[in-house]
């Protein structure tokens, strides 16, 4: 398929996506768009809910519905480097019986990555998802191989349970295009997915895009037009949360505020939300929606605004208010 | 003429929109102006002044809207299927790949269908026109009925506004002025000459007949002005009886000083007379 009908259809794929991702994911729509932004501009999202509320299930099933090599890291503080990334192993060749160093590939080869409970994985762990996930590819030795594309790392963390954990470092933070919160589904929701996981048959996801059609939409969300303005909008909403005198609502709640690469997050998110609700132009809507997810994790709150229970959300809040 | 090209729609809209600006602009200074002609006329300040103010509010209404919209933004306002819509196609315009082409497909569509009257702002132009309208009235009433403002106090500056009155004070029997106060400064100058409307404003002459003694009496005590015939009979008509060089407005008080002496004793009797009864 060209890319252009690719593009005349995205609308379509993306409710196809929805639906099967749907038949076993119930109530979780934002997440599932937000999901698969995170996916088709080619970067990676960070999941955060209370145990038991469809997390890693709903990264499985999307895996499922992309039809992508998955892989799931279950990161523990014993999990060595090595162990996600692979290692060299002596093999032996049975005509000739020389020996030689051969690269077993780690889990972190695969199209799509779950790292499950990042945050209890020891900051040296965490560090080798690194490399992996801004330069999309491992070094080992003095070997470096390429990882295949597309890759994505949707990691996930529960806010509860901190003892024993290594929360993620703000440089590593930053390689998360989304963070994305997994919140309780309403009763009827509830009620559906009660309903759904007691009965006879564990429904399970369709397959629904192919990797080719991923890697076209990838290349079509960077083609979607956004006008000088409301670029500069989104520009204007990641400087306005850096602390100075200018910026006021930063400089009361915030330690520090979001990067450059923030900036471009949001631009490039809101295009791809653009592109899945079928429109070829971004709207000030898609920025909107799309600065909050981009920017809570990027924004580091000061002791006030801890001690008075003011979250990242309400100052990306406030500040969206304030910028016009 | 009708443009085929995205761009010539574009310019061709961006053409309503500055038409319709340029003509809320006039009817905002019309209003400016008619509002500070009302405000400089019950100050006493000249009509020509107002202009500059005028000019100066829309001015600054210019300045205001230039730094808060930029016109694609007007004309997506008017339009709301051209929200965002507009500006990212003209934006990206010279970008060259199958999602640009059909947004600027899908606009050139919607600037097809762009109704020109969706950018009149009607509830504006009728707040101008309606308060143009109020403030006109409030003027005319002011002149015809002549509360305290005339034209000379309009186009002439200070110290004319009361150039009716004195023309009438001044005609005194001759009665010329007054009617015309706000006539403009000839007529004015005529009723101070005493060379108006012979007719006599203010009624005819009384003949009082004081002590056997007929006496032909004008008082118009609003002006603190008398004239007096004598005795006998009327010698001239109203309005011819004052010397050009002779005329001088007086004030109320002055009153007693204008009776002829031989006339002072006779009249006061007639007065305390008067009272008597």
């Amino acid at each position: 398929m060209a890319e252009a009908d690719t593009y005349k259809q995205t609308k379509a794929l993306f409710d196809k996506v929805l639906k099967s991702m749907n038949t076993c994911i119930i109530g979780q729509d934002e997440v599932i768009e937000h999901m698969l932004i995170s996916v088709i501009t080619g970067n990676h999202a960070l999941l955060e809910g209370y145990p038991g509320l469809g997390k890693t299930m709903m990264i499985r099933a999307l895996a499922q519905t992309l039809d992508l090599k998955f892989s799931r890291i279950q990161c523990t503080p014993d999990l060595m480097p090595s162990d996600i990334t692979g290692t060299y192993i002596i093999e032996e060749e049975p005509k000739t019986g020389k020996k030689e160093f051969r690269f077993q590939e780690g889990p972190v080869f695969a199209n799509i990555i779950l790292a499950d409970e990042i945050n209890r994985a020891t900051p040296k762990t965490q560090s080798a998802l690194l490399e992996a996930m801004q330069e999309k590819q491992v070094t080992t030795g003095n070997c470096t191989f390429p990882l295949d594309l597309p890759f994505f790392v949707l990691a996930t963390q529960n806010p509860l349970e901190m003892e024993g954990t290594y929360p993620l470092p703000e440089a590593q933070l930053d390689r998360f295009l989304l963070k994305l919160m997994v919140r309780y589904p309403n009763f009827d929701d509830e009620e559906r997915i009660v309903s759904l996981y007691t009965g006879e048959n564990v429904p399970q996801p369709q397959k629904v895009l192919s990797k080719e059609v991923l890697l076209q939409l990838s290349k079509i969300v960077r083609m979607m037009p956004i006008s000088d303005d409301l670029r500069n909008y989104a520009l204007r909403i990641v400087v306005a949360t850096r602390p100075s005198e200018e910026n006021k609502t930063a400089k009361q709640y915030l330690e520090y505020g979001a990067s450059s690469r923030a900036g471009i997050g949001v631009v490039l998110a809101a295009k791809a939300r653009a592109l899945l609700r079928g429109n070829n132009f971004v709207s000030k809507d898609d920025i909107n929606a799309m600065t909050i997810p981009v920017l809570r994790h990027r924004l580091i709150l000061n002791f006030e605004s801890e001690r008075e229970g003011v979250t990242t959300d309400d100052v990306a809040r406030m500040i969206i208010k304030e910028v016009k | 003429m009708k443009q085929t090209t995205f761009e010539g729609k574009v310019h061709e809209a961006w053409t309503y929109v500055m038409d319709i600006a340029l003509f809320n602009y006039s009817l905002m200074f019309m209003t400016a102006f008619l509002a500070f002609v009302l405000l400089f006329a019950l100050l006493g300040i000249g009509m020509y002044l107002s202009v500059l103010p005028a000019v100066l509010v829309v001015f600054a209404a210019y300045m205001l809207n230039r730094r808060k919209q930029h016109p694609l933004q007007i004309l997506e306002k008017g339009n709301p299927a051209l929200r965002d819509r507009l500006s990212a196609a003209y934006d990206n315009k010279d970008q060259d790949n199958f999602v640009v082409k059909e947004l600027i497909r899908d606009t050139n569509y919607y600037l097809e269908d762009l109704r020109t009257d969706s950018f009149f702002n009607l509830r504006k132009t009728g707040t101008y026109v309606g308060i143009s309208i109020v403030i006109v009235f409030i003027l005319l009433s002011l002149m015809f009925f002549g509360l305290g403002i005339g034209l000379p106090g309009l186009f002439g500056g200070v110290g004319n506004s009361n150039g009716g009155s004195q023309g009438s004070g001044s005609g005194g029997s001759n009665g010329g002025g007054s009617a015309n106060g706000a006539g403009d400064t000839s007529t004015s100058q005529e009723a101070t000459l005493g060379q108006g409307s012979s007719q006599n404003i203010y009624g005819d002459v009384s003949i009082a007949k004081i002590e056997g003694k007929n006496m032909e009496l004008e008082m118009h005590p609003e002006y603190g002005e008398e004239g007096s015939a004598g005795s006998g009979t009327n010698e001239k008509p109203p309005g011819t009886g004052i010397e050009d060089n002779s005329v001088q407005a007086t004030a109320a008080e002055s009153y007693a000083e204008n009776i002829p002496v031989e006339l002072e004793g006779a009249i006061r009797r007639y007065f305390e007379k008067l009272a008597g009864e």
